[in-house]
């Protein structure tokens, strides 16, 4: 009987198997989509559609001196009119859903970046910062977060990143996606009232109004832990903090959970904490009712078309809607007793 | 740590694999199982470092009770105070929540649970040890080393199998298996592959359909109930024969033969053979630690029907804390009652070629449809998907689940073919990876009958390393949001 050449097989295996894993890490640190390791190559067409994964990389590398950070609220700024507005040079850096971790985890990056940050503008969603302090939108891949490059065969060793983000590109060129494009996810939805009726679930039950300050030690903490540390170390960077007009219906919804002055106590609670710091300005856009009230301009009960990005961008140039300590408590005690006589039945016909 | 990691294939087996042969070489052979032990418990506590204390705590006290037994100090009260620890420190880490929740509830008591973290593979080296502190006086005394490698090794230890002294203590003392040889390094490469591949490739690929499943049980018809219900029936089947083949493959490359645990059990004829086939060291220890000292078949048929029963409450109980756990080892239980019944009055006769198809089909319904206990949250989560099946309804298959086995890899092949705009183009992914699994199920040999014939051949190794290559590209995925609302 022949005698099998064990250790030939085994060679042969070892060292196809070496060539193809190495090759694989050396293609997609060469091209890096996530840009863990370099600014993207001039001649590769990128495509940057993935929150999770690509923001770390674009805090780390890319060219800025503005970010835009926080929730779908915020994916639909157009960083181009931030540079024509304001001159700035800004990035979106925004997660769907975000809570206050994540903003602090993109924060950590965008500080010990190599970019002079000048202004930071971010998005307040208060449904977040009234959770549990802690947790994240999603299940980050912390590899790609801790600067490490020891821990980063997931991303060197990736089926998705291979085939999706590099021979896709490779083999069906097209023109990277521009900055002020990534992450325009909303801006193909449909935005009528029926659509958003349609997706809308009216309250089945109302439950009695909750303790007012009953979120106040998570608004707290998370504030504390992170968002806080930010302004207070970076005094040279401008934090432009905005809460963003969710439609009526939200508001429905909250007065239906009982939930709706605590919200709004919460949102005061964050102003005053804000307002204490020199380097941060406040705008409130919840208010504007003409807007809200028009479901028109949403595509769900919260999201709201590009048109309020831009409205909102020139905002923050010419000061409407702009808050200050005098009048914050004013505008929300305002905006609760709206609340309060508002006929929110009458948006569901 | 997993097998099917970056961490233990790039870092901890190269580590394991060369620092155990190469203090061999030197006949440093105390050193080399010290080596081993210590790597196993790395492997263990990576999960969680507390484990560590549970496992070593284990050990030790087991240890201690091996010792005395074997000196014939009070054998039979160090046996049963050993039995009760262990199943005491079981019964703490896996059950104790679950009786102080039903307590709760069937008093309306307001007991706050406790958080009790469940150290992984606590119930397969539980019952090792049980069977060795039983079996002791045979095994005379061992050294507090080899003892230590025979519960610990590391590809065993997680998930079993199950296995005897017999098996690995002579092994390990054997210094013939000390140096690598290169049979069974190519062997064990080669089942570890494979085992990943079914593991990575398929099972977590159909899990993923399952969850979806299983998560909008409510949502579905009756013909996609049965689809999430065969999916399980096919994840399950696939994730843990992967395993038992990686565990083999690594035994192999330390050339330690670690014992069969699963032989094709989806081809059984009947619900007996599927336990002769499924989780074979589990089987076997039930049968000689619990059965037959219970009188097994001894003691009449009524006996031996509560004897049948009262093994499959127990390995139910044994798979998981919860009630769907007790009714799925439950309808196994009756179900092999009456097979013995059924068997008894009609003696094993030849079957048929249709008789054979018609009793693996019947079978292989019957494991489904418990599996859904196995899987469902609640009983009555099973037991509404069950009725879904009835009658089997529904215009077609959502196309949610096609959506999970729309690989990369698959979508360039299509394209490849000019085929990815044909009709049903995206359900092709969904065909494929069932038919594929239906022919390893039931068309193919498994590893354990067709290894010694197996014949390496340079193709075959080529395939072998690509599928090798493909596996550990497809450990991890790009996260992405599940997502839409705010």
């Amino acid at each position: 009987m022949r005698n099998i050449n064990y250790k030939k097989h085994i060679r042969i295996f070892l060292a196809l198997a070496g060539v193809f894993l190495l090759g694989c890490m050396i293609l997609v640190a060469l091209i890096d989509p996530f840009f863990q390791y370099h600014k993207p190559l001039k001649g590769f067409s990128y495509t940057i559609d993935n929150q999770l994964s690509q923001n770390p990389g674009i805090a780390d590398k890319f060219d800025y001196d503005s970010v835009i950070l926080g929730s779908s609220m915020t994916v639909n700024f157009n960083p181009e009119l931030f540079r024509e507005t304001m001159g700035l040079t800004a990035v979106k850096l925004s997660y769907n859903g975000a809570y206050p971790k994540d903003i602090h985890n993109i924060m950590a990056i965008v500080q010990n970046s190599h970019n002079q940050v000048k202004e930071v503008f971010l998005g307040i969603d208060i449904y977040t910062y009234k959770a549990k302090p802690g947790i994240t939108a999603s299940e980050i891949p912390q590899y790609l977060y801790d600067g490490s490059p020891w821990n980063d065969l997931p991303y060197l060793l990736n089926k998705d990143v291979l085939l999706d983000y590099i021979l896709k590109n490779v083999f069906t060129p097209h023109d990277s996606t521009p900055l002020n494009e990534i992450y325009y996810t909303w801006n193909n939805s449909i935005y009528s009232k029926e659509h958003v009726l349609a997706s809308y679930s009216a309250p089945g039950q109302f439950l009695p109004p909750l303790s007012e300050d009953i979120y106040a030690d998570n608004i707290e903490e998370s504030m504390n832990s992170y968002i806080l540390p930010y302004i207070e170390s970076m005094p040279e960077t401008q934090f432009t903090v905005f809460f963003p007009p969710y439609s009526v219906l939200y508001w429905y919804t909250r007065f239906a959970e009982g939930s709706l002055e605590a919200e709004i106590f919460g949102e005061k609670q964050i102003i005053e904490t804000l307002l204490s710091y020199p380097n941060v300005s406040v705008y409130y856009f919840q208010n504007i009712y003409s807007y809200i009230t028009d479901l028109d301009n949403y595509t769900d009960y919260t999201h709201y078309t590009h048109e309020m990005n831009d409205y909102m961008t020139h905002c923050f140039v010419d000061g409407t809607h702009q808050v200050t300590r005098e009048n914050y408590e004013a505008v929300l005690n305002e905006m609760l007793l709206w609340m309060s006589e508002c006929d929110f039945e009458s948006y569901l016909e | 740590m997993l097998f099917n990691s970056y961490v233990f294939i790039f870092l901890f087996l190269p580590i394991a694999f060369l620092g155990y042969f190469l203090l061999n070489r030197f006949r440093k052979y105390s050193a080399a199982k010290f080596f081993l032990v210590g790597m196993s418990l790395w492997f263990y506590a990576y999960f969680h470092t507390s484990y560590l204390w549970i496992i070593l705590f284990s050990v030790g006290m087991n240890y201690l009770c091996h010792v005395l037994i074997v000196k014939k100090y009070h054998p039979r009260i160090v046996l049963i105070c050993g039995l009760l620890c262990n199943v005491g420190l079981l019964f703490y880490y896996k059950y104790f929540r679950f009786l102080l929740d039903n307590v709760s509830h069937l008093f309306h008591a307001d007991i706050s649970l406790p958080d009790i973290l469940l150290p992984l593979g606590i119930s397969f080296f539980t019952f090792q040890q049980i069977a060795f502190l039983v079996d002791s006086p045979k095994a005379g005394r061992q050294s507090p080393l080899d003892y230590a490698l025979f519960v610990t090794f590391f590809p065993q230890l997680i998930a079993g199998p199950i296995v005897s002294h017999e098996e690995m203590l002579p092994q390990f003392k054997d210094t013939a298996r000390k140096q690598i040889q290169a049979e069974n390094v190519y062997m064990g490469l080669r089942l570890f592959v494979l085992g990943l591949a079914k593991k990575v490739l398929l099972a977590d690929t159909f899990g993923r359909a399952v969850n979806w499943g299983f998560q909008n049980y409510t949502i579905l018809n009756g013909l996609n109930t049965f689809v999430a219900i065969l999916f399980y029936t096919f994840q399950i089947y696939f994730d843990f024969s992967g395993y038992c083949d990686m565990a083999r493959g690594i035994g192999r490359l330390f050339n330690i033969e670690i014992p069969v645990n699963f032989l094709s059990p989806y081809k059984s004829k009947n619900i007996t053979e599927f336990w002769d086939r499924w989780h074979i060291t589990l089987s076997r220890f039930f049968t000689r630690y619990l059965y037959i000292p219970l009188g097994g078949s001894r003691k009449g048929l009524a006996r031996t029907c509560v004897n049948v029963l009262l093994i499959f409450l127990i390995s139910g109980f044994w798979h998981g804390a919860g009630w769907t756990y007790i009714v799925w080892g439950l309808l196994h239980g009756a179900l092999s009652v009456l097979t013995r019944i059924w068997q008894r009055h009609r003696p094993s006769a030849k079957s048929s070629p249709v008789g054979t198809f018609f009793s693996i089909c019947c079978t292989f319904l019957f494991i489904c449809c418990t599996w859904t206990f196995f899987r469902a949250d609640t009983v009555s989560q099973a037991v509404y998907m069950l009725r879904q099946l009835i009658p089997v309804q529904g215009s077609g298959i959502f196309l949610e689940y096609a959506l999970f086995f729309q690989l990369p890899e698959l979508e360039y092949g299509l394209k490849l073919l000019h085929i990815d705009t044909m009709p049903y183009a995206p359900y092709y992914g969904l065909i494929a990876f069932t038919l594929l699994a239906v022919i390893l199920i039931f068309g193919c040999k498994n590893l354990y009958e067709s290894e010694e014939r197996h014949k390496p051949t340079v193709l075959g190794t080529i395939c072998l390393s690509v599928l090798a290559v493909w596996c550990v590209v497809s450990l991890s995925g790009v996260s992405t949001f599940l997502y839409f609302n705010f």
